[in-house]
């Protein structure tokens, strides 16, 4: 198949961090992987059409975990791995120590864990999210904001403000400002 | 250690994938495989559905099937195009409710126009495919517009001259309800109206990237997000936001859609409403396209019921009727067969499927058989 070696080296290349996102936003990392191959499978079929790889493979990938039918097939295909490889215990184990951010996030409304991870885990601006998400950049930062919030209440021993002049929502102060503003008119 | 909840995040994230290219590479090849034994029992089943009732002159039969060609297909001469069985596309003709009394398709090269009861009235050649391209009926008004990769072929009905327009970024085009020509993507994302000679007449239209457009109205483009699932309408000026979910439908006045939630909403003149909720008719699922009736006063949808399997598992399907200006309560009527809709003139509703198709009186809620079948088709004014 033409390709296929480039294919090939795009799956080597976003698969952790595919996984990863995936797994912040499901909470589990077998969920995770399942959907992941299955959005990688569905962009490895669309490959020559599909312009902006990363953000499509993205959008499936949530969307995949988003609807409650799609997410339990999903879910029925991940626990049929009843054999799991040597050193998955390790793994596991890894994956377990982030264990009480992913339950305090699973708490949270969907889209704010979307636009948490979008923004914290995969680094991408406002602006990314809110074309990904379908909303007002505004909103991002809202969203953003809030979940900051409820993730500040579940998760109490955090402090509230870098060094660098950046709140944690990754917003500058006179940007929070403004929201603050517009939400107050 | 991390100290903030971003890096929290961050860390929390990061995990070790065992996804390999060969196991993507392997479920891309089970999915091609598993849709080819579909593909090909759907035509085997089709034939045994179909077979009880072809009267046909030369014997042919018809069911509906999908992608982007599907009609009827010879008995035994001629061999069908593989193809799931799923709802056909609606058009913006058939979207607009103009009259049903001929159809067109597009069936082995070759543009058919039929009548109500399936008999070929005309049937015009078309220049082979791109390669790599299938060729797709975008719509009918006196001239059939046929996508064929970056190239439309605009056919003249009535003198059944074919001419080549071109070229045009991936495809994208949409027909001008009015007539006076169609939408046609410039470059990437701009979209201009052109005449039937192909020459721009319009100012530019620029929709945000990766977007669909599936309807136009008035010198405005409205248009599918891919990302997002936003319905947006579009015209020189920049980009409104109208809603979320899947297209169904639209004419000159009303555009329908359907969230995730499963509402049908219609917007006119700006203003959207709810006009139905799928989930609350405990249908599961819409099949394919909604379309308005020509008076614009309903709004009509196959829909698979809740529990009854697959549409490829003999599932039940119904038709929900949307009274969109008295408010009265969505009618759903059982439609065992039904895969897809179009109204007629006189206000009734065309329903085709499993190799039949039938005629459903809206008031009286009757099912008449209309002998022969019609494939996949799409109306002419």
């Amino acid at each position: 198949m033409p390709g296929t070696e480039e294919m090939a080296s795009y799956v080597l290349e976003v698969r952790h961090r595919l996984v990863g996102a995936l797994a912040l936003y499901c909470g589990s990392q077998d969920v995770a992987e399942e959907a992941a191959q299955e959005a990688l499978s569905r962009l490895w079929q669309r490959w020559d059409t599909v312009e902006r790889r990363d953000a499509w493979l993205y959008r499936v990938g949530f969307n995949l975990l988003r609807s409650r039918a799609r997410r339990r097939v999903i879910e029925l295909k991940a626990h049929a791995r009843l054999s799991r490889p040597a050193g998955d215990e390790e793994r596991q184990a890894a994956f377990a120590e982030g264990a009480p951010v992913r339950t305090a996030l699973a708490r949270l409304p969907a889209r704010e864990r979307e636009a948490l991870v979008r923004r914290f885990f995969l680094d991408q601006s406002t602006a990314g999210i809110s074309l990904a998400m379908g909303c007002a950049e505004g909103t991002v930062k809202a969203t953003i904001h809030h979940g900051l919030g409820h993730l500040r209440l579940m998760l109490p021993s955090r402090r509230d403000m870098d060094q660098d002049g950046m709140d944690q929502d990754g917003m500058e102060q006179d940007d929070m400002e403004q929201d603050d503003a517009l939400n107050h008119s | 250690m991390p100290s903030t909840i971003p890096e929290l995040i961050r860390d929390a994230g990061q995990v070790e994938s065992r996804i390999t290219p060969e196991a993507v590479q392997r479920r891309v090849q089970h999915r091609r495989r598993a849709r080819g034994a579909l593909a090909l029992l759907t035509v085997i089943l089709g034939l045994v559905v179909a077979a009880p009732i072809v009267r046909d002159d030369d014997d042919s039969v018809s069911v509906a099937t999908g992608g982007e060609d599907a009609g009827s297909f010879g008995g035994a001469a001629a061999p069908p195009a593989l193809g799931m069985v799923t709802a056909r596309a609606a058009s913006p003709e058939e979207a607009a409710g103009m009259a049903t009394g001929r159809y067109a398709y597009i069936q082995a090269g070759a543009l058919v126009i039929a009548d109500a009861h399936g008999q070929v009235a005309s049937s015009i050649d078309l220049p082979p495919p791109t390669p790599g391209h299938n060729q797709r009926l975008v719509g009918v008004t006196e001239r059939a517009l046929v996508s064929n990769g970056n190239v439309a072929l605009i056919v003249d009905l009535s003198s059944g001259a074919v001419r080549s327009v071109g070229p045009i970024s991936g495809g994208g085009m949409v027909l001008d309800p009015a007539g006076g020509g169609f939408w046609a993507a410039e470059q990437g994302f701009d979209y201009t109206l052109r005449d039937w000679e192909g020459r721009p007449v319009g100012e530019k239209v620029t929709l945000p990237r990766v977007s669909i457009p599936f309807a136009a109205r008035d010198n405005t483009l409205l248009a599918l997000v891919m990302n997002n699932g936003t319905v947006i309408s579009a015209d020189k000026d920049g980009v409104t936001v109208v809603g979320s979910g899947m297209p169904l439908a639209a004419d000159r006045s009303n555009i329908s859609f359907q969230t995730e939630e499963g509402d049908i909403k219609v917007i006119a003149g700006g203003t959207v409403r709810t006009v139905a909720s799928v989930w609350s008719l405990r249908p599961a699922q819409t099949i394919g396209a909604a379309s308005f009736s020509p008076d614009g006063q309903w709004l009509g949808v196959v829909v698979m019921l809740q529990n009854s399997g697959g549409i490829n598992r003999g599932g039940t399907t119904g038709v929900v009727l949307i009274d969109l200006r008295n408010g009265r309560p969505p009618l759903l009527i059982a439609t065992p067969f039904a895969h897809g809709l179009a109204w007629r003139d006189d206000g009734r509703v065309i329903l085709v499927g499993e190799g039949r198709s039938m005629v459903l009186d809206v008031d009286t809620h009757l099912l008449l058989e209309i002998p022969p079948p019609v494939g996949q088709a799409v109306p002419l004014r």
